[in-house]
């Protein structure tokens, strides 16, 4: 499945705006000053170490945490005096999937089924879309990890939501199940409008869906915006990376732009797309052959990795 | 108000949903089974005595259901508490478009109909029990002679003396994560005062445990032996289904109720 273009759907009026947010279950602080306005319609990506304060965010954002100073507004509503408005309107699923273990896939839906006051018809609807409709009478406790997880997602979609908080959704999930909750989430954002707030530590399906990233550390925001924002601003340049028949020779024509060598590759540095070109034929005028040319931009791990470390902006 | 009752309905419905395969409804079922059982063959073996009649019979059921009961109070509810602290689902639970109040009430109200369900069969399978002895011993007659107002009564004030342990120890299953934590608290509550008892028995220092039969009357975990001790002192036809302690417990387990509302709903879940 390809990504569909989604600048249609993100508006900028954003869907949660929090001021100020700061929590500590005891001192320190775990939420510093958490501005976070995460644009309706879009994919969120939430990335952080571990303990760097992204579940206590989206406990936060659900209400299971009073915090003290700092406001949350979720569809433009303060979160306090509006929480069950807010959560008929929200699906989340908190750290790992929430289910009861000694009961069927069916029967852990009904439950919040009836809580949400939903027609029973639902429950089939969500089995359907994360495929766990011919497991509904099985019990939970012999299902798969990624199973669990599929089913809570099943919970969190039950509502039919407008905001979806995923704390880690995709833990425990096989290549094939990453691929398909990947492609659903998508699907949700891209057919049904849902927006989308997801924390993960697997940062190139974040780089894959999200449409913007906020990057939080020890409990403050160092960076949030546009995914591509977040490469372009760390990038030393974009990185020609290419295999010749001679390498040395090929380094001796552009010194200036050599990027890096390895043992059977060399990389250069390019500012457009006619400056790729232009390596390319110079290097196959002075007779050497080349074997493979990729232009490489950063990558959103690297661009994260660069951030936490300091070097990044704010 | 009418839109908060039904919210409460719900809430209790998916409660008792959630009870199937579960130690507390197995607990449930076992706990008056195991008390009648014992009971009854306890009272076969003593069908050639003189003093055997149908109070007898019940006050015998009765004294095993007030003994065991605490037990049954601390495993049931902890285990009925324990099914939200797994896999986060007090978190799912509180992030759905429902007041916490609802839930910290609902799940209270079916664990007390989980108790309420327990005295219920314990009065069935008296009924049940004494038919098989009277079956067996037709001479016994039991049924012919059961004061029905009797049983009822006995039974019931030995289950309305439990509410306020099941507050407390609705509260303690809500409030700590690990089972063994509730489990612990609310056993050496209903062992304790006990135990002393026994001590003081053993090392002489007490010839009579009746000097000391006011001990259980303040403790909620061993009020319910209470009723037992009563009815051991002398004959019990005037039994009241709510004696004076047991209106202040009531009373004490409706604002504990309340305050463990109100933190609940006032609680970060982390």
């Amino acid at each position: 499945m390809s990504l569909p273009d989604r600048e249609n759907i993100v508006q900028e009026s954003p869907v949660i705006q929090t001021t100020d947010l700061t929590f500590a279950y005891t001192k320190p602080e775990v939420l510093h000053h958490i501005n976070l306005s995460v644009p309706k319609g879009s994919i969120f990506g939430f990335l952080g170490p571990n303990g760097a304060g992204k579940s206590t965010t989206i406990k936060a954002l659900l209400g299971l945490l009073k915090v003290k100073p700092g406001m949350i507004n979720l569809f433009g509503k303060e979160l306090n005096n509006n929480r069950l408005d807010i959560l008929q309107r929200t699906g989340a699923t908190i750290e790992i999937p929430s289910i009861y273990e000694h009961l069927s896939a069916r029967r852990n839906l009904e439950i919040t089924q009836r809580l949400r006051r939903l027609p029973e018809s639902r429950i089939g609807e969500v089995l359907d879309i994360v495929g766990l409709s011919g497991d509904d009478i099985k019990l939970v406790r012999q299902f798969s990890t990624g199973m669990k997880q599929r089913l809570g997602l099943a919970l969190a979609l039950l509502g039919k939501p407008e905001l979806l908080l995923l704390d880690e959704p995709i833990n425990g999930l096989d290549p094939e199940g990453i691929r398909e909750i990947r492609n659903l989430l998508v699907k949700l954002n891209h057919e049904e409008g849902c927006s989308i707030f997801l924390s993960s530590h697997i940062l190139d399906e974040v780089e894959k869906i999200c449409t913007h990233v906020a990057v939080i550390d020890a409990g403050k925001i160092i960076y949030q915006g546009e995914t591509s924002g977040i490469r372009q601003k760390n990038s030393p340049g974009n990185v020609l990376l290419m295999e010749t028949s001679d390498n040395p020779g090929c380094m001796k024509l552009f010194p200036d732009r050599l990027a890096g060598k390895t043992e059977s590759s060399i990389s250069f540095h390019y500012q457009s797309r006619e400056e790729i070109s232009l390596i390319i034929r110079k290097t196959i005028e002075a007779g050497i052959e080349i074997y493979s040319a990729r232009p490489e931009s950063q990558r959103l791990e690297e661009s994260f990795f660069q951030l936490l470390s300091g070097g990044g902006v704010s | 108000m009418k839109k908060e009752l039904k919210t409460l309905a719900l809430v209790i419905g998916t409660e008792l949903l959630k009870l199937r395969r579960t130690v507390a409804l197995w607990l449930t079922i076992l706990y008056p089974l195991g008390t009648v059982l014992l009971a009854s063959l306890f009272m076969y073996s003593m069908r050639n005595n003189k003093s055997f009649s149908p109070t007898a019979t019940i006050n015998n059921i009765n004294n095993v259901a007030a003994f065991f009961l605490p037990f049954y109070v601390i495993l049931t509810i902890s285990f009925f508490c324990q099914l939200e602290h797994r896999n986060n689902l007090f978190k799912h639970l509180i992030s759905l478009p429902v007041p916490r109040t609802s839930f910290f009430f609902g799940k209270l109200i079916a664990s007390l109909m989980l108790v309420a369900l327990a005295w219920l069969q314990m009065i069935l399978l008296t009924y049940l029990a004494m038919f098989v002895l009277d079956l067996i011993v037709p001479k016994l007659a039991l049924i012919q002679s059961l004061d029905h107002l009797y049983l009822l009564t006995a039974l019931g004030r030995t289950f309305l003396a439990a509410i306020a342990m099941v507050v407390i120890q609705y509260y303690l299953g809500l409030r700590m994560r690990n089972v063994v934590a509730p489990i612990s608290i609310g056993t050496a509550m209903a062992i304790l005062p006990i135990a002393v008892l026994f001590i003081l028995g053993v090392t002489g220092l007490l010839s009579n445990p009746r000097v000391l039969s006011w001990l259980p009357l303040y403790n909620p975990y061993t009020y319910p032996y209470s009723h037992v001790f009563n009815i051991m002192s002398g004959p019990s036809y005037e039994l009241d289904l709510f004696p004076s302690a047991s209106l202040i417990y009531l009373l004490i387990a409706v604002v504990l109720a309340i305050a463990g509302s109100y933190e609940f709903k006032n609680r970060n879940f982390k």
